[in-house]
């Protein structure tokens, strides 16, 4: 997977792929199948000299604007393009780009960020499973550099972690409130805490919050037959004397709007 | 969560499930941090129910008392996200925090005011408030700075009860956080209103994730900065 600009520019390591399949790619930008425009793909199978089945040449628009937005662009591209392939293995040669204002540990974060987004399905829910549904594709980064740097590790290392916390946070969100109820969300916080040693977690029931003297939260959960729940996660990744920093998170898993029902125009 | 008036009753009403994707970015940040192995101690809190109307259900004018002892006068029951925050955020003094944030699909003036892009940053603390804008910044998942200046404050006063839970139309969003901001005076805060930005409608319907990345971003700042 490597990038072209506007006018047929080849990136850098485009362009020893270039050298190395004897003018191929630079043949194809000149016959105008691809012009470098942002966030444009064509997938080549079979180029020649190159061990790779296929090369992905990636649109990225005009050089002299080539910035955050313009890379998030194309990296979004670019994941899509190969997960609608049958590639199990993939090189990214995007990450290294000269990026105003931003360097490319930013930019392996968003990378994998884009590929956990463009990977994600909600399908489970469906009565038939998805027979075109791909195998797992393993992307590694290509640098020029030869070598990452500690600061590109930490980034691969965080955007992963950062990526599967959203993936958690999607599914949640999408599963219907028939499913994911009060009490759902506090067996997932239950199992979270059953997956980390470092997480400890408790669950206040209503009785709990009545002596709590909660008479706001008890009010809104006065209507439904479902239980509510006040479900702390603690996290311990320093000396326990350090203070902690606390995350507050509305879950309120359907809301009808109660007797004011939701969407009626109000003052 | 209050919705804009534009809306018409009933309309994407499937997508006030959606109503708990605060609660979920509190729980794939804490499942990112716990993988990083992060040193830092972080606690999670999420006040968590469904809102039904039903004949047992909390009318309009009701008053109710806060854990804080500050009384309320119910005057809109789908203004409820800021019942149960206001709760869990003096809860939360238990813990002898350093920082508190609270993220959540607040209002549907949010959405008006910043569309489907940032998410409405509010904060006691003006520091804070620009930590958590440069995570925002940093991973792309950002959120624009909304005043909470005392002169919107009157608009939720109550002539039955010490604060009333909602403010009118004007300012919606801001008098959202203003309602929460009489429950945090004794901490560091921050609130996070991701009404416009937790989720897509139409054919790419489906949650977005945010603002995890700007939560984590900020947790992983913070080491940095003590080290």
């Amino acid at each position: 997977m490597v990038g072209v600009f506007e006018g047929g520019k080849l990136s850098d390591a485009a362009q020893i792929l270039d050298n190395a399949a004897r003018n191929t790619l630079s043949g194809i930008i000149a016959r105008g199948d691809m012009g470098g425009k942002i966030a444009t793909t064509l997938l080549l199978h079979s180029v020649p000299n190159i061990p790779s089945e296929r090369v992905l040449l990636v649109g990225l628009g005009k050089r002299d604007e080539f910035a955050a937005r313009q890379y998030l662009d194309s990296i979004r591209a670019t994941m899509r393009a190969l997960f609608a392939t049958g590639a199990k293995d993939a090189v990214l040669y995007l990450a290294d780009l000269p990026l105003a204002g931003r360097d490319s540990a930013w930019c392996i974060s968003q990378a994998v960020l884009a590929a956990f987004d463009m990977a994600y399905r909600f399908d489970h829910l469906k009565s038939k499973a998805d027979k075109n549904k791909k195998a797992a594709c393993k992307i590694r980064f290509g640098l020029m550099s030869g070598k990452s740097t500690a600061k590109q590790d930490a980034a691969l290392t965080q955007a992963t972690a950062i990526g599967q916390g959203m993936k958690l946070t999607k599914d949640l969100g999408n599963l219907p409130g028939n499913i994911c109820t009060p009490s759902y969300l506090a067996q997932q916080a239950v199992a979270l805490a059953k997956a980390h040693k470092s997480l400890k977690v408790t669950v206040l029931e209503e009785k709990d919050m009545q002596k709590l003297g909660m008479g706001s939260l008890l009010s809104v959960t006065r209507g439904t037959d479902e239980p509510a729940k006040l479900i702390t996660l603690e996290y311990r990744g320093a000396d326990k004397k350090q203070k902690p920093i606390v995350l507050v998170g509305k879950g309120v898993t359907f809301d009808s709007g109660g007797i004011s029902l939701a969407g009626r125009r109000h003052g | 969560m209050t919705l804009a008036a534009s809306r018409s009753p009933g309309a994407d009403m499937d997508e006030m499930k959606y109503d708990m994707c605060g609660a979920a970015s509190v729980l794939g940040t804490l499942q990112a941090i716990a993988e990083i192995g992060l040193k830092l101690n972080v606690v999670g809190i999420i006040p968590t129910c469904e809102n039904m109307p039903s004949g047992s259900a909390t009318k309009p004018g009701d008053i109710v008392t806060s854990m804080s002892g500050q009384t309320i006068e119910i005057l809109n029951t789908d203004a409820e996200g800021r019942l149960i925050l206001c709760d869990a955020l003096t809860y939360a003094a238990k813990f002898e925090p350093t920082a508190v944030i609270d993220i959540a699909t607040l209002t549907g003036a949010c959405v008006i005011a910043l569309g489907h892009v940032a998410s409405g940053l509010y904060s006691n603390q003006d520091t804070l408030a620009q930590e958590l804008l440069a995570a925002g910044e940093q991973t792309y998942d950002r959120a624009w700075h909304m005043p909470l200046w005392d002169e919107y404050q009157p608009q939720l006063d109550s002539n039955f009860a010490d604060i009333q839970n909602i403010g009118g139309r004007a300012g919606g969003s801001i008098t959202a956080a203003c309602f929460l901001s009489r429950f945090t005076k004794d901490y560091r805060w921050a609130h996070l209103d991701i009404a416009g930005t937790a989720w897509k409608s139409g054919k790419e319907k489906g949650a977005t994730g945010r603002p995890v990345p700007l939560l984590a971003q900020y947790l992983i700042n913070c080491v940095q900065a003590d080290n």
